[in-house]
């Protein structure tokens, strides 16, 4: 039963590294081989040999000269045995080790290996450089209004921001490693008492059970570990905004944190989760509310208007009001397409627009969406490429499409929206709701961590339909969302929250 | 064994897309059709009308033309086909608005060419159905360039308008198709007339069974409508003899005003109505018909004195007689035409039990049934005065 950890156990049998300084070298050399950045330095005393070994471009070298080989210096007096040294090494992390193994894995990792020659064990002590850049405004996520500070590529300053964003003892943030080979630092955070356990499981069991060589950042790893990755649509949220993540975790959500990873994971989040910004919530209720359902009515507009301006040219002209009869049908009489080709054509030209933009650099990509669409968008219609209207309609669908807060969920809605039109273009409106039927099924199978993609609409959680759909006065907010099945239930004491104090009361 | 099934799955829906796909349904596109916006009817001689459309098509180089096309046929469907013959692009009746019936033919029936719209799912339940005082492809043949729209959006936002105004009944085909298989009431429509190179609505026609059998002028209309529907902010106008008035009139001081008419007219808007029509007597066929109104006195054509509850009370009055009288004389007028627009037979049928009445049982009745007519008319407010 235990075959293959056993094993596996044996290929790694301990062993320790010569005591002969010369042969450590080797041994290292061999073992690491990083060519000349691998440095050894060697102090002598009285016949005595002391080595530093390192790797020269992973370690903060003025640390190394002021911290480790000046004290070790100015101390003249002491042995240099390992008990010895660590007493006159003013810092904190320091390992006694004499495994090779542990020797080159500390190393690698940027620590400096002091050994003294015929020791039995040596020192590791921490000197790593760790390339930090600044804080920064959001980028994918740009807000107007509320915190902009984003999270940075390293894992300990983001722990930091998030340690000082929410002081709670009963923050845990659990360490891992992910990817058997890279074996990135990952974390995962989460509130104990008010997460679920069971989803605190969920997450750290997929994320044990992964057996990758190298994952490159957060939104990958969310693709490992969600349940279903045939769809387009992304059953978890990845964001860079420190206080999405802390009102998340208030919420009873878990998040995944990796080093090298500007962005945090976290879920289960339903599919209404993707439509909130934190701007809703620090706005006041009732501009919240507009802003969220405008950004629903937004979706639903960017999903249907197209397919249904195909359907009807093409199948239903009855339904168009006498109005607006004259000017659809002047502006069609010129177009020599059927209204399918016609609308997939100038989607296509929208999309080559979005890709192009995104794909400059900001002051080329300016220069793209004026001859895009100014220049385009008019000769077309002047050419008699497309009809006006439609032009009209699809900008509608395209803006609708882009005020999803989330990327991953914006670029999805993009994409569905090419089927819905071509099965709107074979059967007319029947076609549409096959498609849209079709969507809101799938939709429905779908699960986040275990737990439904439709949660607040199906399975019907009427309470929490003010966390996501609407947005009520925050003293109606006393609870959690009921389908996090948080263990702390309450925010904060209903009753109190109705009362409003004067101050001689 | 599993997988089978599954590849099973997908064959299938893949199998029936593409066969679905290739049953190809009818593609209709906007552009390619000639949407017939107005039909109007003639009988040309026996067992055959003669019909003609106002059609509206998309030209790529001109702007939209409306063509207009004529044809004999004995039914729709043919008809259609004939003048599909004519134009160039594919006759479509899915933006119909307005069917004109001429009056000649409205005499001796037009249910079965209503029914031909009944059963075409494109014709929408809300186009327009007229008469049209002599023929009817007159109107639809009249000059564009004078109207200066479609003929066919013209006459729906002609009727429409009126509608909305309160002026008018709705004449959609719906409510003809209710009121016609309604064994206890009867459709009305409205007359069409051209009046120098302008349609204008000129009365309605009143049926019985799908028979045109009496005509109603314009202004016998409001209490038509009083009797079968609410007003919201209908207006009147009611003449009465000047010396009636004589009491209440207000001289000014000695000068005489509004002495342009010999009569005295009064004229109330904002006019809320609500009628209740109530089988009293179920042997004597005895209804008793209670109008109630509450107005505002806007006009009148001498100065009176409004300031004083007993003038009110005694203008009310006025009035109140003024419109028993006339309601009595249209339910008399009704009857002896023998056409029920009203839905008295409906009130009946609903009072009495057993078998459901034809309708040639409850026109017998009709001859002989009474009526009581009660009008209770408020004026609650008569304009500003400085």
């Amino acid at each position: 039963m235990f075959k293959w950890l056993s094993g596996k156990k044996a290929e790694e049998t301990p062993k320790v590294h010569s005591l002969d300084l010369e042969e450590l070298k080797e041994q290292l050399k061999t073992e690491l081989n990083v060519g000349a950045d691998l440095v050894f330095r060697t102090l002598k005393r009285d016949g005595e040999k002391l080595i530093f070994c390192l790797i020269d471009s992973l370690i903060d070298s003025t640390k190394l000269d002021e911290v480790v080989i000046k004290s070790i210096m100015n101390h003249k007096e002491i042995e240099w045995t390992c008990e010895g040294i660590s007493k006159v090494l003013p810092m904190a992390s320091i390992h006694a080790v004499n495994q090779l193994g542990e020797v080159v894995q500390g190393i690698n990792q940027g620590k400096v290996y002091i050994y003294s020659e015929g020791q039995p064990y040596g020192i590791l002590a921490d000197v790593s450089k760790n390339l930090v850049r600044g804080l920064e405004k959001a980028e994918t996520e740009s807000l107007v209004y509320g915190p902009k500070i984003s999270f940075t590529e390293s894992l300990q300053s983001n722990i930091n921001i998030l340690r000082n964003n929410i002081k709670d003892e009963d923050l845990c943030t659990e360490d891992l490693t992910v990817g058997r080979r890279s074996k990135t630092k990952a974390k995962i955070v989460y509130i104990r008492g008010i997460a679920d356990e069971q989803i605190v499981n969920t997450f750290k069991q997929r994320l044990n059970e992964l057996e990758l060589d190298y994952i490159p950042g957060t939104t990958v790893l969310g693709q490992y570990i969600e349940s279903n990755s045939w769809t387009v649509f992304p059953q978890l949220m990845t964001t860079e905004l420190p206080d999405r993540i802390s009102i998340a975790l208030y919420r009873g959500k878990v998040a995944v944190l990796m080093d090298r990873s500007p962005d945090a994971l976290y879920g289960p989040t339903s599919f209404f989760a993707f439509f909130e910004s934190t701007e809703d919530v620090y706005m006041r209720w009732n501009m919240g509310l507009f802003l969220r359902l405008l950004r629903l009515v937004a979706t639903f507009i960017s999903v249907l208007l197209t397919p249904a301006y195909v359907a009807v040219l093409t199948y239903h002209y009855e339904v168009i009001p006498s109005p607006l009869l004259l000017s659809l049908g002047e502006s069609r009489a010129r177009v020599p397409f059927p209204p399918v080709f016609e609308t997939l054509l100038l989607e296509f030209v929208i999309e080559l627009l979005r890709e192009a933009g995104a794909r400059l650099p900001t002051k080329v990509g300016q220069t793209i969406g004026i001859v895009g669409g100014i220049i385009i968008g008019q000769a077309a219609v002047q050419a008699g490429f497309t009809s006006n209207i439609l032009i009209i309609i699809l900008c509608l669908s395209a803006l609708g499409s882009f005020t999803t807060p989330s990327y991953l969920m914006g670029t999805a809605i993009r994409l569905i929206r090419f089927p819905i039109i071509l099965m709107a273009g074979l059967w007319g409106g029947i076609g549409i709701m096959i498609a849209f039927c079709f969507f809101i099924i799938h939709l429905l199978r779908l699960e986040t961590i275990g737990g439904p993609y439709l949660t607040p609409i199906y399975p019907a959680r009427i309470k929490d339909i003010g966390y996501s759909f609407f947005k009520l006065p925050p003293q109606y907010f006393s609870f959690r969302p009921i389908t996090n099945r948080t263990k702390d239930k309450e925010r904060f004491p209903k009753k109190k929250a109705k009362q409003k104090k004067d101050v001689d009361e | 064994m599993q997988k089978r099934s599954k590849w099973l799955k997908i064959a299938i829906v893949i199998s029936s897309f593409c066969i679905l796909t290739s049953c190809g349904v009818e593609t209709k596109q906007l552009e390619r059709l000639g949407l017939i916006t107005a039909i109007g009817f003639d009988l040309k001689k026996e067992n055959e009308i003669n019909g003609t459309v106002a059609v509206s098509k998309f030209d790529p180089m001109a702007k939209v033309m409306t063509n207009v096309i004529s044809a004999n046929a004995n039914t729709l469907q043919t008809l259609r086909a004939e003048e599909n013959l004519a134009i160039d692009q594919r006759l479509e009746m899915g933006q119909l608005r307005c069917v004109i019936y001429s009056k000649e033919l409205a005499e001796k029936g037009i249910i079965q060419l209503v029914n031909a719209l009944n059963r075409d799912p494109t014709v929408g339940n809300m186009v327009y159905l007229t008469i049209a005082e002599e023929d009817a492809s007159s109107i639809i043949k009249m000059d564009e360039k004078k109207i200066k729209v479609n003929i066919g959006t013209y006459l729906y936002n002609l009727i429409r308008q009126n509608v909305e105004r309160e002026l008018l009944i709705s004449p959609t085909l719906h409510e003809f198709n209710h009121k016609f298989f309604d064994n206890g009431q009867d459709p009305v429509l409205p007359i069409l007339q051209v009046k120098k190179d302008k349609v204008a609505i000129s009365g309605v026609a009143l049926f019985n069974d799908d028979k045109l059998a009496a005509r109603l002028s314009n202004d016998k209309l409001f209490y038509l409508k009083l009797l079968t529907d609410e007003y919201r902010t209908g207006s009147k106008e009611l003449e009465f003899d000047r010396e009636e008035f004589s009491n209440i009139i207000n001289t000014q001081g000695g000068k005489s005003f509004g002495e342009v008419y010999n009569k005295l007219f009064l004229s109330i808007d904002t006019l809320r109505s609500n009628t209740k029509i109530k089988l009293v007597d179920k042997k004597n066929i005895r209804f008793k018909v209670e109008v109630k109104m509450d107005s505002r006195l806007l006009e009148t054509t001498n100065y009176l004195e409004l300031g004083k509850t007993a003038n009110m009370k005694f203008i009310e009055k006025k009035v109140n007689q003024e419109m028993e009288k006339q309601i009595k004389k249209l339910l008399l007028f009704f009857q002896e035409k023998k056409v029920d627009p009203v839905g008295i037979g409906n009130e009946y049928m609903a009072h009495v039990r057993g078998k459901p009445m034809t309708q040639k049982e409850w026109k017998e009745l009709y001859k002989n049934a009474k009526f009581d007519v009660q009008v209770k008319n408020t004026i609650a407010r008569t304009g500003t005065m400085d």
